[in-house]
């Protein structure tokens, strides 16, 4: 008889939904519902006073690069924070006229960039430090195929270079080379794919959809997209997918509530985690220098924390 | 003195110095010679000896007796040759009186003076010599079929006389006596020599007579095997006898047809005709006989040539009415193409009214075959067409007008076969097979108007003129509606695939075509769709002889006799001789077989190869798949991920009041369904412990329960939880359902009806637990009791899940016991384990099922609803499904005390619909006189229900009538009601089938 799954270590009660989930140094981020961001301790594990106030809408994604942290609101704004001492200063970055699930996605290259998606299922990347658009990832105007919207998008890197990782509405996963402007190599799924998570140590990524199935594909020398493998999961639906940084686990954050454990090396599932009563909307990792702690939050305004098939002790 | 006589009288005719073959011709010349002495003695002598053997006295002379019987048989006929068919050799007037007047009297005499006395093996011999001839002729014939036939009838049995007789006659059958008779018969001999008048009192005469051999002939098996009883010989088994005189007639129709090649003269084939019509009558063995289809083979390939199809269609176009028929359909079932069926009845359909009713009216209308055979319609039709674009062409020829004036014959029998086609009555009264037939008539001849063979010359006239077309149409399209409104599927696809087939072919190709969609059908009804769609016409080639044609010179005809078909006739004809022991011919036919067979085992080899192969992908495949489990070490261990269940379960109901609601649910689609699922399970484990009232309410929204959302195996849930709770209280429930059912047309639909008729047939035969006996030992087998049997079958799959538990359990006590045995040393011999009896829950409650059903509960009219309101129920469906519920219902009440109550209830109402007019409606009655038998304990039904088991009887043997306007039109009716009858019988201990009854299935 296999080990009953552990309890989450601490459960942290949001007022909203939760959104998007930020491990940063010491603290958690939590974006919620009403686009307010609050700071939990990671040591007394409680709520810091300091409370920032993205916007009016749900903060979709939270993300640091160089220092600054990158929040998307649901409605399209894309707002920049630096610290300043003990407060933050915020600025207006760019304005997306796009109100789907996809969450944007940050880099380091070139000082910073940030991947925005946008309507018609175009994707921009935009210049931290200069703040304006580099790149239009759009696709050809001859091609007849509806793309349907961006629904998830993830910057990569092969060979030192930048890529990226666009799932879209109709089921279809394109990869990006932002040298060539231009589409790599595409792989066409079923279903709506809502989440897209890859590792450059191994190569390999992993997609969530709609449906019960999670695809796992590879990159090969070539950069070419090659499907290898489909898992089934109970209830359909998938809304976030994390690679952890050592390579050894992925977590989805699934519609039913459960956050469910895959081997990245074999593929098997590993644990099947039941703290939530509604549906995940992010799981992250933290960094390692705390605990190795995930995180997850849902529907249900709960934060668990988790401490799991940790390879550095509690 | 007598005997000096009889001396001389041989000495005289061995000095003609001739062998008795052509004696008759020696005599001939013998009188040319003048010796008009020797032919006064010749006739003197003659008297001489009969007196002589009148007045001897046995057994003393005995050896006077042979050697005049041995005089005697020198004056006999030798076979008969062609020379006396055309009348050059004509008996002289001494030897035609001989044979005129003294032969019979010199049978007579020597058959009463038959005693084993006098004789012995030589004389045996001799007196089979005078009474067998080859060449016997119609007179010699008459007279010894009539005095041994005679003699028969008088001779007591057994004995010695009665063995010799038979075996003369015997020996007669087997000879050319027959055939001799026939020709001598055929002959036209006599015309020429007398005056007209007594021509025909000869012809007259000669008739009468020849009728007579004939009845004689064709009763000889019976008047032989009535006096031998179980012994008879094999010649006279009617089926050999049938060979025999098959061998005999096609003999004739050789002689006559070589006869007709080398002389044209006329010929008179009525004896012939009147020979085959008896044997065809009498011996056709339910058109099954082997000498009769044989005889019609070799018809088939002797009538390649002109001239054997003269001899047979004149033979044929004689025949007696009855015997028409049933030739003619053997002809049909048997002859391998339509031309084939041409050559044998030629241009009798025009040449006579009778074939031409028979052909037309009778085979087509009245009778039918079994449709998937299709080979006798296509023949009848095929010879029809060829007929109608003869004539048609004939016309042609001779007019020189194009234009067909009256139709034909084939757009007559169409019209006719659309008028009875399209009949809706027709169609409730006759069986499905008839009319599958007469659609495939339909079919056919359509097809065959449309190629008209005759395209090659007469492009621009159709074979249909518009107006025919139009009054086809019209005739089908009153026909489509009726069959698009039957309730009987098959009906409705012949409907829909005849429209289609025939408006294909009628219309051009431009114009748009009348289309059906066929998915959904049953097996049966595709299966006939199937056969009526590959119908297609064989290729008919028309060739019109001219007069001038017949005329044909005579080496043109010898060939003609012996070209291919014919010998293969002959050969045929030797075959059938060698079966009846009348020729000797060497069979050895069998590499063939050895052939067949060795390519049919490697062609399985092959196949079984196949199959390995796919079977090693399979395997391929799997192992491919599986390489889920190969894991390295340092990978994590995974977690329980047993509480990884589906969402959905969550909602599923725990309790009976929340399934109540969650059934009652319209929002969520995933609490209804698990609702439904869960259901029977909840109520078994449950409902017992709970309040009827819940029960009842429970049973009343499944009644009512609609699909609001999409479910699997919906119906089956609803059904297995309603019987669940019906099983739980059966008698509120039961009344409660029998009142809904009973509450009259409104309240409830149709379908919850018929749903309400299935729980509570379900809910009894699961109370009555009918399940086949455990078989632990073989003692239990004797215990078996017939009604269990029939339960067992009734008994529907959904016991089986259940029985999977117990079986196993059953398994286990069943080893144990066994064990134990093997260990145990007994004293006596070993004892046999008692059955094991089981409580029948049914019995308390049968009646709260039966009687309510039957008369409702509550309602105001008091009566059965179906009785007086059965305009609603068209299809009668709710009627049916009513009564089967019913007789499931007796069925499972078997060793119940109301059965007997119940029993004779429902024969009651039995009684009033057993002439009801839907066939399925008869049908399920029947079912329930069954149920009722098997239901009611043996010794009940004979005090209490033993006349209405006769009475049940009359009318059960009334509807198995097989025919085509007696009996039930129904098949299952007619195939039920058999087996029914069987069943009576084995209750009121009496063999009620007729003793003629054939079983047709």
């Amino acid at each position: 008889m296999a080990l009953k799954p552990p309890d989450a270590e601490y459960v942290l009660r949001e007022e909203r939904t939760v959104h998007s989930l930020l491990f940063m140094e010491d603290t958690l981020l939590a974006g919620t519902e009403d686009g307010q961001i609050s700071e939990w301790n990671l040591t007394t594990f409680r709520k810091e006073k300091t409370v920032l106030n993205a916007g009016t809408s749900a903060c979709m994604a939270l993300k640091l690069l160089n220092n600054t942290l990158v929040t998307q609101e649901r409605k399209g704004h894309i707002n920049l924070w630096t610290p300043q001492e003990s407060s933050w200063i915020v600025s207006k970055f760019v304005h997306l006229d796009y109100c789907g699930f996809s969450r944007i996605d940050v880099a380091d290259d070139q000082g910073g960039i940030v991947a925005c998606p946008k309507k018609n299922s175009v994707v921009e990347i935009y210049s931290l430090k200069t703040h304006s658009k580099i790149i239009s990832f759009e696709r050809d105007k001859d091609d007849n195929v509806a793309l349907g919207e961006v629904m998830a998008l993830k910057v990569i890197h092969i060979s030192q270079e930048p890529y990226l990782l666009v799932t879209y509405e109709n089921g279809d996963l394109h990869l990006w080379d932002f040298r060539k402007r231009h589409i790599v190599d595409h792989l066409k799924f079923e279903n709506c794919l809502t989440a897209v998570d890859f590792s450059e140590v191994t190569m390999s990524g992993i997609c969530g959809s709609v449906s019960s199935q999670v695809m796992f594909f590879n990159i090969d020398k070539n950069s070419s997209l090659v499907r290898t493998r489909t898992k089934e999961i109970i209830n359909p639906g998938i809304n976030s997918i994390k690679i952890r940084s050592d390579n050894r686990i992925v977590a989805l954050g699934c519609w039913d509530g459960r956050i469910r454990l895959f081997s990245w090396k074999s593929h098997r599932p590993l644990a099947a985690l039941t703290e939530h009563s509604a549906e995940i909307n992010d799981v992250c990792f933290s960094g390692g220098r705390v605990v190795q702690f995930m995180a997850a939050g849902g529907k249900d305004r709960k934060i668990s924390l988790w401490n799991i098939y940790s390879t550095t002790s509690v | 003195m007598p005997n000096e006589n009889a001396e001389h009288l041989y000495q005289f005719a061995r000095e003609f110095k001739m062998s008795p073959q052509n004696i008759m011709e020696q005599n001939v010349e013998g009188r040319e010679m003048s010796v008009v002495t020797s032919n006064v003695t010749v006739n003197s002598k003659i008297c001489e000896v009969v007196s002589s053997l009148v007045a001897l006295k046995l057994p003393e002379g005995s050896g006077k007796m042979k050697s005049l019987i041995k005089a005697l048989v020198c004056f006999l006929p030798g076979p008969f040759t062609p020379q006396k068919f055309c009348g050059l050799d004509i008996p002289s007037a001494d030897l035609a009186k001989f044979y005129e007047f003294h032969y019979r009297q010199v049978l007579q005499i020597t058959l009463e003076r038959f005693s084993p006395e006098w004789v012995d093996a030589e004389a045996e011999v001799l007196i089979s010599k005078l009474m067998v001839s080859d060449g016997s002729g119609v007179t010699l014939l008459y007279d010894t079929l009539h005095v041994l036939t005679t003699a028969l009838r008088e001779t007591k049995g057994p004995s010695q006389k009665l063995d010799y007789i038979i075996n003369v006659l015997e020996k007669i059958m087997r000879s050319g006596a027959l055939v001799s008779a026939v020709l001598d018969h055929s002959s036209d001999r006599n015309k020429s020599s007398r005056s007209k008048l007594n021509v025909l009192m000869i012809q007259n005469h000669l008739d009468q007579i020849w009728e007579e051999i004939v009845q004689l002939v064709v009763s000889l098996p019976s008047r032989v095997s009535n006096k031998l009883k179980y012994t008879i010989e094999d010649t006279f088994v009617p089926d050999f006898y049938c060979k025999v005189l098959c061998c005999h007639i096609a003999r004739c129709v050789q002689f006559l047809s070589e006869a007709v090649c080398n002389e044209d003269i006329p010929l008179k084939l009525q004896g012939l005709s009147v020979l085959l019509s008896k044997v065809i009558i009498n011996f056709n063995d339910g058109r099954k006989s082997v000498g009769i289809l044989t005889l019609i083979e070799i018809f088939e390939h002797w009538c390649s040539s002109h001239v054997y199809q003269t001899v047979v269609q004149n033979i044929l176009l004689n025949l007696h009415l009855q015997a028409i028929e049933t030739v003619l359909r053997m002809i049909l079932g048997k002859c391998s193409s339509p031309s084939a069926v041409r050559n044998i009845l030629g241009d009798t359909v025009h040449q006579s009214q009778t074939w031409k009713h028979v052909l037309c009216t009778k085979m087509l209308l009245m009778s039918y075959h079994d449709w998937r055979d299709s080979t006798l319609v296509e023949n009848l039709v095929g010879y029809l067409a060829y007929m109608h674009f003869e004539n048609v062409r004939r016309k042609a020829g001779a007019d020189g007008v194009p234009v067909i004036t009256d139709g034909g014959i084939l757009i007559d029998v169409l019209v006719n076969l659309l008028v009875v086609w399209g009949d809706g009555s027709a169609l409730n009264h006759t069986p499905l097979e008839q009319h599958i037939y007469i659609t495939q008539a339909v079919i056919l001849c359509v097809h065959y108007l449309h190629i008209t063979p005759q395209a090659e010359e007469c492009d621009k006239r159709r074979a249909l003129t518009e107006s025919e077309r139009k009054l086809i149409e019209s005739r089908l399209f009153l026909g489509i509606p009726v069959h698009l409104e039957s309730p009987l599927e098959p009906v409705r696809a012949v409907g829909m695939i005849t429209a289609e087939i025939v408006t294909s072919v009628l219309h051009a190709s431009d114009e748009p075509k009348l289309k059906f969609e066929y998915e959904g059908l049953s097996k049966e009804a595709e299966s006939i769709v199937r056969a009526l769609k590959e119908l297609v016409p064989r290729e008919i080639k028309v060739e019109v002889k001219d007069q001038q044609d017949v005329v044909r010179n005579r080496t043109d005809c010898n060939t003609q006799m012996h070209d291919d078909d014919t010998v293969v006739g002959n050969e045929l004809l030797q075959c059938l001789e060698s079966q009846c022991g009348l020729a000797l011919v060497s069979e050895d036919a069998g590499d063939q077989n050895v052939n067949v067979r060795e390519w049919g085992e490697e062609c399985v080899k092959m196949k079984r190869a196949e199959v390995v192969d796919v079977v090693t992908e399979e395997e391929h495949m799997m192992q491919r798949d599986s390489d889920d489990s190969l894991d390295s070490d340092d990978d994590f261990i995974p977690y329980d991920m047993s509480g990884d269940i589906k969402q959905s379960t969550k909602k599923r109901p725990k309790y009976l009041r929340d399934l109540r609601d969650g059934l009652l649910e319209t929002e969520d689609c995933e609490r209804f369904s698990e609702s439904l699922e869960v259901c029977e399970t909840l109520i078994l484990a449950q409902l017992p412990d709970d309040d009827v009232s819940l029960g009842i309410e429970l049973l009343e929204i499944l009644i009512c329960l609609e699909e609001k959302f999409c479910v699997d195996n919906f119906d089956t849930q609803r059904y297995s939880a309603s019987v669940a709770i019906v099983l739980t209280f059966p008698e509120p429930c039961a009344e409660y359902i029998c009142s809904q059912f009973n509450m009259g047309f409104g309240k409830y639909s149709i379908g919850q009806r018929l749903f309400m008729l299935d729980c509570l047939a379900g809910a009894a035969k699961k109370l009555s637990n009918i399940q086949a006996p455990i078989k632990t030992s073989e003692g239990m087998k004797g215990t078996k009791h017939p009604q269990l049997e029939t339960g067992r079958k009734l008994g529907s799959t959904q016991d089986a899940k259940e029985n999977v538990p117990h079986k196993l359990v059953n398994a286990a006590t069943d080893i144990i016991r066994r064990r134990i045995e093997s260990h145990t040393r007994r004293f006596i011999s070993a004892s046999k384990p008692a059955p094991v009896g089981q409580a029948n829950k049914f019995s308390a409650v049968a009646g709260s099922f039966f009687f309510p059903l039957l008369y409702g509960v509550g309602s105001s009219s008091g009566g059965n609803i179906f009785l007086s309101s059965s305009n609603a129920d068209r299809d009668c469906l709710l009627l049916v499904h009513f009564l089967h519920t019913i007789a499931v219902v007796m069925t499972s009440s078997v060793n119940c005390t109301a059965s007997v109550r119940m029993g004779k209830e429902l024969m009651d109402l039995c009684w009033t619909l057993r002439y009801h007019s839907q066939s399925k409606v008869r049908l399920a009655i029947m079912g329930c006189v069954g149920a009722v038998i098997f239901a009611v304990p043996k010794p009940r039904l004979i005090s209490d229900f033993y006349e209405s088991l006769l009475e049940c009887r009359l009318w059960l043997l009334d509807v198995m009538k097989s025919g085509l306007r007696q009996g039930d039109p129904d098949s299952e009716c007619r195939e039920f009601a058999a087996y029914l009858l069987v069943l009576i019988g084995s209750v009121i201990g009496e063999n009620v089938l007729p003793s003629g009854f054939v079983n047709p299935f």
